[in-house]
């Protein structure tokens, strides 16, 4: 377990320095070592999170560090399917820098709570919190395409023909992969806030009010926007990547913030 | 004598050195190519022979025992050809020698000498060269080997370096943009407001792009048909340009116009219409033809002139930073190309001992073959081929690897003709010049 916690963000930095060379200096070395050491360290990750639950006979969720790991694979794997799928490996730099940064934070304040709450083993709980990790996962890569868009959109706005314009794929496809990801999020999220409300109603009773309930119902009402948004309202991508940004500071906010300064029933993430 | 004895050299001129008064009149059609490589293998002044003509370059590579003969020889024939007085301006044509010339064709190869640096056209200018040599009979052992080299320097740096990337003019960066609003521009259709020249251009590098559906849209309704038919699109009236601005997705813009044709608050009336599609106008007139503070709305990429030359200008810049990565593959290449020449002095050698060594086997497997029955006799054969290869073949590679190494080598290769009696007879390279104590040569 401490050499996974080494070994993991050790590998993840060097995949995260491979894309770096890639995207600043188009590395021809770079450009031939950084996905197949990106798929060997994706590998790793998940078998490592796999045996962790055989192992403890619990999904990997108990504490929020946990939690970020699982978001750092899932962020991980979408991405992997995403450079497949246009060819261009460009963005990785701005991905797996977030995955390397969800993955240190996991491995550095990782600890085994003594006591582990029973509901984790509950199939209606496991359902609840895989759809919400994945709801988060989706929320970062469509704020990160999104924060992408932003960047080349007023690039060429302003006829800045930098290092932005050069290496990032076409605008389009980063709108395109800010608004599904948003949607797949917001989809995810639903799910999500129907189990957990209903978990809750059964484990704890009414509990109406409470600052994580409360945020992460902000985050859906900014993702849910985004895709009608696009769809309805006739927004711009632009708008779309905004609203996406705001609705991944709101995560983060919930993720980090809420939890050290409120008291919530939703004590593990 | 053989190729491996004569010295490479090119004469030509290029963008450098002649004015272009001076280059369109010294450019050979392929007609005329023939006919100078045919006639310069008659006079057999050069051993081998290979023309380069393009718009900016006319160049002879060659090769020949007396480089200062062939130099004349070469100012003659372009002087004479192309009445071009090179005694009177001889700074219009530059000679290099060996190593040079073959660096210099591995560099003219690969966009590094072009003019508009790493542009790809010269690569096939420099195969068709090289096929019309072929043809002509007048492409040998050398040069046939340099050209190879000189195309494969050329993928590399087109594989390996960003040489060659980026939109170097206007018309073709504005094109390139596209291509970074759209993902795929043949789902895309362009409206061109104005059917003037560089408009028409910058249309014409869309299509080429893969974009769909033009439209041309022109105060003469005629000029805007014309134009149509030719580019495969449509007609549209001036006054009906606002109508299309709400369904296209790329303008391009270059009237005459002295006021801008649309207002910002046209423009907005438009984008509410168009559902957050964006709209990409590349405006190209001066005066503009767009009202510039259009630039500011949500969806609309307005690019004027300036902006596009500054993309150039950029990619440009891009390319510059490449040279030293592509002069690190021309060296590369040259060094491999001069590594096979050095081995070239060896080859006769090696091709008399072997010959040497072949004919005392058949005499021996002669002598004795009668004491064998037919099926041992066979075996007999087969068994001395093989000791005989196994034998020559690592005293092969020595020898090449002397032929490398200067005086000394060249030495140790004599002490192989003395010791087994070779003989140093020329094999001839037919129609190729002569000279007394030559070595022959085959691939």
């Amino acid at each position: 377990m401490q050499t996974l916690n080494i070994l993991l963000p050790t590998l993840y930095s060097l995949a995260w320095a491979d894309y770096a060379l890639l995207f600043f200096r188009d590395d021809t070395f770079a450009e031939k070592t950084a996905p197949p050491l990106l798929y060997l360290t994706g590998t790793l990750h998940g078998i490592a999170l796999v045996v962790l639950a055989i192992h403890l006979e619990i999904f990997p969720l108990a504490t929020v560090f946990e939690a970020f790991s699982v978001v750092a694979f899932s962020v991980l794997v979408v991405y992997l399917l995403i450079e497949w799928h246009i060819g261009v490996r460009t963005t990785g730099f701005f991905i797996v820098g977030v995955v390397f940064a969800f993955q240190l934070v996991s491995s550095a304040f990782i600890t085994r709570p003594t006591e582990v709450n029973p509901l984790l083993t509950d199939p209606s709980f496991i359902l609840h919190a895989s759809t919400a990790v994945l709801g988060y996962a989706a929320m970062a890569i469509s704020a990160i395409y999104g924060l992408l868009y932003l960047m080349l959109f007023y690039d060429i706005k302003k006829h800045r023909f930098g290092l932005i314009y050069k290496q990032l794929p076409s605008l389009e496809i980063m709108a395109n992969f800010t608004y599904r990801a948003a949607s797949l999020g917001f989809v995810f999220l639903s799910v999500a806030i129907v189990l957990g409300l209903a978990l809750m109603v059964k484990v704890y009773g009414a509990h109406w009010w409470d600052p994580k309930l409360t945020i992460t119902f902000v985050a859906w009402l900014i993702y849910g926007s985004c895709t009608v948004g696009r769809r309805l309202w006739g927004w711009s991508p632009r708008r779309v990547a905004f609203a996406s940004l705001a609705g991944f500071a709101v995560v983060l906010f919930s993720f980090v913030v809420v939890n050290l300064l409120f008291t919530s029933f939703h004590g593990f993430v | 004598m053989g190729s491996s004895d004569m010295s490479l050299l090119v004469v030509g001129m290029n963008h450098r050195t002649a004015p272009i008064e001076v280059r369109e009149r010294v450019t050979f059609s392929d007609k005329e190519v023939r006919e100078i490589l045919s006639l310069a293998r008659a006079e057999q002044t050069l051993g081998e022979v290979l023309l380069l003509s393009t718009c900016n370059r006319t160049e002879f590579y060659g090769l020949s025992n007396d480089n200062g003969a062939a130099e004349m020889y070469i100012r003659n024939i372009i002087s004479r050809q192309k009445q071009v007085d090179l005694a009177a301006h001889p700074g219009y044509a530059y000679t290099l020698s060996d190593v040079e010339s073959a660096r210099h064709l591995l560099r003219v190869a690969t966009g590094l000498d072009s003019m508009l640096i790493g542009e790809p056209q010269i690569l096939g200018q420099v195969k068709q060269a090289h096929q019309l040599s072929l043809e002509a009979g007048a492409c040998g052992l050398v040069l046939n080997r340099l050209l190879h080299t000189a195309v494969a320097a050329g993928k590399r740096v087109r594989t390996e370096t960003q040489l060659g990337s980026g939109a170097v003019s206007v018309a073709s960066a504005a094109a390139e943009l596209a291509g970074k609003i759209f993902e795929d521009l043949s789902t895309r259709s362009v409206l061109l407001i104005g059917a003037g020249e560089m408009g028409e251009l910058t249309a014409r590098h869309m299509l080429e792009k893969g974009a769909a559906n033009l439209t041309i849209a022109n105060r003469t309704f005629g000029k805007a048909m014309e134009l149509a038919t030719e580019l495969n699109g449509l007609a549209l009236p001036l006054d009906r340009v606002e109508e299309a601005l709400a369904c296209v997705d790329i303008v391009i813009s270059s009237t005459g116009s002295t006021e801008p044709i649309i207002s910002q608050t046209q423009m907005k009336r438009i984008v509410s219409r168009r559902s957050g599609r964006p709209i990409y106008i590349i405006d190209i007139a001066v005066p503009r033809d767009f009202d510039p503070t259009i630039g500011r709305l949500d969806g609309v990429f307005l690019q004027n002139l300036d902006a596009m030359n500054l993309l150039v200008d950029k990619n440009l810049e891009e390319r510059r930073a490449e040279i030293p990565r592509a002069e690190v593959i021309v060296e590369e290449e040259l060094e491999k190309f001069l590594v096979w020449r050095r081995s070239l002095a060896a080859t006769p050698a090696i091709k008399q001992l072997r010959e040497r060594l072949e004919e005392i086997r058949r005499q021996e497997v002669a002598r004795y073959g009668g004491r064998f029955c037919e099926e041992d006799r066979e075996q007999l054969d087969r068994l001395t081929e093989s000791l005989m290869k196994k034998i020559l073949h690592p005293a092969m590679d020595k020898i090449r690897s002397w032929s490398g190494s200067g005086h000394l080598g060249s030495l140790r290769i004599d002490t192989i003709y003395e010791l087994l009696d070779l003989p140093r007879g020329d094999e001839g390279d037919p129609g190729r010049p002569h000279r007394p104590h030559g070595d022959g040569e085959k691939e």
